[in-house]
């Protein structure tokens, strides 16, 4: 009995090493085959207009609308609270921090991630049942090349160039709403939010952005290629990639919080 | 970083305050302060008073080591002065007390006898007057730091009769300095009958004549 | 269609970075990256409370930031302030620099310049800053004031304790007063009942006495309110941003005043025995008993340090 329950979590903990190997072996390979002079950057580029047609243009004006929405209402509840608070000092940088640094790319990654990745997941996941990847390769063409490397690189750029928008927006709307309200004129607005913006304000969206963006493509690409070739396992394969996209979300959120308190 | 540290003082803030001393404390403290100075200062009628709401101050605690502050603290008083009592109520006291600082204090103002040691401030005082050497008393009196407790030093040397001119001197300038006219009278008594019994008339007379100026 | 989808792709790219850009050099341009700046220095026998970062600000506008800070060789903190070119005219040779730690909100460096007509200032000069701690000032300079403030008030409530020799001789004064307003209580106490023309005596001698006492120490407790408001809110004092806490204080010191000024007219009325007696020793109490609540109010208002421990003389 006892040894039965021994077995179960043994065998949980060799499955997931298992799976952290394989993924840390395809992340390897991803990277060689992004880096080798073979890769054809024609064949690329076409995929990756496509991508970020899907992930940014046709998302961009629900996402605009959603970044304004939320620039005012966020904004404004931060600027009274504060202001009930006494602490209108501060008011530049917890805006700053709360808005551009946290809100920016989670909100820009989740929404990437709710279209995306499950697209990219379900994509992966039918060409690999239909045995398309196989034909591809033996026609000896390379999938990481030609399908995996200009997805990953177009989310990635997409969160990127989007939770910076998003910040950019946010904070614009933000005036607007103290203005209104408030009384703060533009001049004073934008020296409040400037001077409280740093270089590694703008480093740490960056690289949050980065790391995001890569992983919410990556992950589900590689559940896709795992899925076992009956039409029924797809959902499951889309359900699992899309647990692991979370769950990655919150680590790289929880990671570089730790490595701002250190 | 910076930034982060703004967010947790934004909280720390809206959350700190301090807790002041007990309103029994305080007020003692301050009746105690004006009974001395109204007690040195001769004005006895307020003295009085504000011995009994020191004392009423301390009742409050109902804690003995705490109350018997107040008799003991009226007798030290009266002692560095030489008023001769035998602080009857401090006395009552005693037996219902647990801290040996009170205890020794006790004997340090009552005893007719020498004490060999003390703790506290008085410790240097106590050793030198054991020995009755005279010149460190006089240095161990100086080294005492507030003015009443400098009376007090220099009326136990006086008291076990280890003192000179120089110790009296010493005790009348505090005296003097802090305006307790009750003291300085006792002083000077104590320095005329010094100089008449070492025989040096002239300075008996002087001192004769300044007691005679404050007691117009 | 492929075309199209690239157009709008590409259109996407061009804006959002054109965007991102412009938003950079915007946040450059405020920020005065690419303005000229003067560099001033400062010294200071302590680093405490100052950061790097830290805002320079003239009359309530940032208008510079601190760059650099150093301990020199001798012991000495040295201060670089960064200060964008259109600011710089603020800062002459007469200007001082003060390090203000106000009681909530981040220290700061303020910069007055008395006389705008004075020469400018210049980058090599070395100025030394003062330091203002705004609560811990006010409660260092206050709390011996509040003490004798408070011995004071403690010695006019014995002094009209119920107790009190001055209230016992008003008591007795009061007596006489009703014998004698009694047909025949003159003549009784002309015809040699001893006892009552003794305790007239005594009454009618200690009564100025007391009355003196009393008003020298309500005239004590004016002296001490006068020199705690000279200090608290005078113009050494005067600390703007604890100012709102104060302004209550001063309000309940004036009251108090104006208080204090009843009890001397009072006490002078008993002296010269214009008053009923029985009104008097009313509004004495009522007085004294408005003053030390007004006292108890003050210290609520103020966060002293008590910590007063009993111990033996």
């Amino acid at each position: 009995m006892l040894r039965a329950k021994i077995e179960q979590v043994g065998g949980w903990a060799i499955e997931k090493w298992d799976f952290f190997k394989d993924f840390s072996i395809f992340v390897a390979r991803f990277f060689r085959v992004l880096f080798s002079k073979d890769t054809k950057k024609g064949v690329i580029l076409d995929v990756m207009v496509m991508q970020i047609y899907f992930t940014a243009v046709q998302l961009l004006a629900f996402f605009l609308m959603i970044s304004v929405i939320i620039g005012t209402v966020f904004i404004g509840v931060v600027l009274s609270t504060v202001k009930n608070l006494g602490l209108s000092e501060f008011l530049g940088d917890i805006i700053v921090v709360l808005v551009a640094l946290e809100m920016g790319p989670l909100i820009t990654v989740l929404l990437i991630a709710l279209r995306s990745s499950s697209a990219i997941n379900t994509e992966i996941a039918v060409m690999r049942v239909n045995g398309e990847i196989d034909s591809l390769i033996s026609y000896g063409i390379d999938e990481m090349s030609y399908l995996y490397i200009p997805r990953v690189i177009s989310v990635t750029l997409c969160v990127l160039v989007m939770s910076t928008l998003f910040s950019i927006i946010a904070l614009l709307s933000g005036f607007i709403f103290s203005f209104t309200i408030f009384d703060i004129s533009a001049a004073a607005y934008s020296e409040l939010i400037a001077n409280s913006i740093t270089l590694r304000d703008v480093g740490v969206l960056g690289i949050k952005s980065v790391l995001m963006g890569f992983f919410i493509s990556i992950i589900p690409i590689f559940y896709g290629t795992r899925t076992k070739r009956q039409f029924n396992m797809i959902p499951v394969s889309v359900l699992k990639g899309m647990m692991s996209v979370f769950s990655a979300i919150i680590i790289v959120e929880a990671l570089l919080l730790a490595l701002k308190l250190i | 970083m910076k930034k982060l540290s703004v967010l947790v003082t934004f909280f720390i803030i809206l959350s700190c305050s301090s807790t002041p001393a007990p309103s029994w404390q305080a007020n003692a403290h301050i009746q105690m302060e004006n009974y001395i100075e109204t007690f040195m200062s001769g004005k006895e009628n307020f003295a009085e008073t504000h011995y009994e709401r020191f004392y009423e101050n301390l009742l409050l605690t109902a804690d003995p080591d705490i109350i018997i502050k107040a008799p003991l603290t009226k007798c030290a008083i009266e002692f560095s002065i030489f008023i001769e009592s035998n602080c009857e109520s401090a006395a009552e006291l005693i037996p219902m007390t647990k801290d040996d600082e009170n205890r020794n204090y006790f004997r340090f103002i009552t005893s007719s006898r020498k004490l060999d040691t003390m703790t506290g401030k008085y410790r240097r005082v106590v050793e030198s007057v054991s020995k009755c050497d005279v010149e460190r008393t006089n240095r161990a009196i100086s080294r005492v730091e507030e003015g009443v407790s400098t009376l007090i030093a220099a009326s136990y040397a006086v008291r076990h009769n280890c003192y000179n001119e120089d110790t009296l001197l010493k005790a009348l300038s505090v005296a003097s300095e802090n305006g307790w006219i009750k003291a300085s009278g006792a002083y000077l008594e104590k320095l005329e009958s010094y100089y008449v019994s070492s025989g040096q008339s002239s300075k008996a007379d002087e001192v004769r004549k300044r007691i005679e100026l404050i007691s117009k | 269609m492929k075309g199209d989808i690239k157009f709008k792709v590409g259109l996407f790219l061009v804006l959002s970075f054109a965007m991102i850009i412009f938003s950079a050099i915007f946040v450059m341009v405020v920020k005065d990256v690419f303005t000229e700046h003067y560099y001033y220095n400062l010294s200071s026998d302590s680093g405490d409370g100052l950061t790097v970062g830290m805002s320079v600000q003239f009359s309530g506008f940032q208008v510079g930031r601190v760059e650099r800070i150093e301990l020199t060789e001798d012991g000495i903190v040295m201060i670089r302030l960064k200060i964008p070119s259109r600011h710089s005219k603020w800062f002459r040779k007469n200007s001082k620099f003060t390090l203000e730690k106000p009681f909530i909100g981040s220290p700061r460096i303020t910069v007055t310049t008395p006389n705008m007509q004075d020469e400018p200032l210049s980058e090599d000069e070395t100025i030394e800053i003062k330091t203002i701690d705004d609560i811990n000032e006010v409660i260092k300079k206050a709390q011996p004031i509040l003490e004798r403030f408070d011995s004071v008030a403690q010695n006019i409530e014995v002094m009209t304790d119920k107790e009190s020799k001055l209230n016992k001789a008003i008591e007795n004064a009061e007596k006489i007063m009703e014998d004698m307003a009694k047909s025949d209580g003159l003549l009784e106490m002309l015809t040699g009942d001893r006892q009552s023309a003794q305790a007239l005596i005594t009454t009618l001698r200690a009564l100025p006495e007391l009355v003196d006492e009393a008003k020298n120490t309500i005239s004590d407790l004016k002296v001490v309110i006068a020199e705690a408001k000279e200090q608290v809110f005078g113009e050494e004092g005067t600390v703007p941003s604890v100012n709102a806490l104060l302004s209550d204080v001063d309000l309940k010191f004036k009251e108090l005043d104006k208080l204090i000024e009843n009890l001397i007219e009072i006490s002078d009325d008993l002296k010269g025995g214009t008053k009923d007696i029985d009104v008097l020793r009313k509004e004495i109490d009522e007085a004294v008993s408005s003053a030390s609540s007004l006292i108890k109010d003050i210290r609520n208002n103020l966060p002293f340090e008590q910590k007063k421990e009993i111990k033996l003389p």
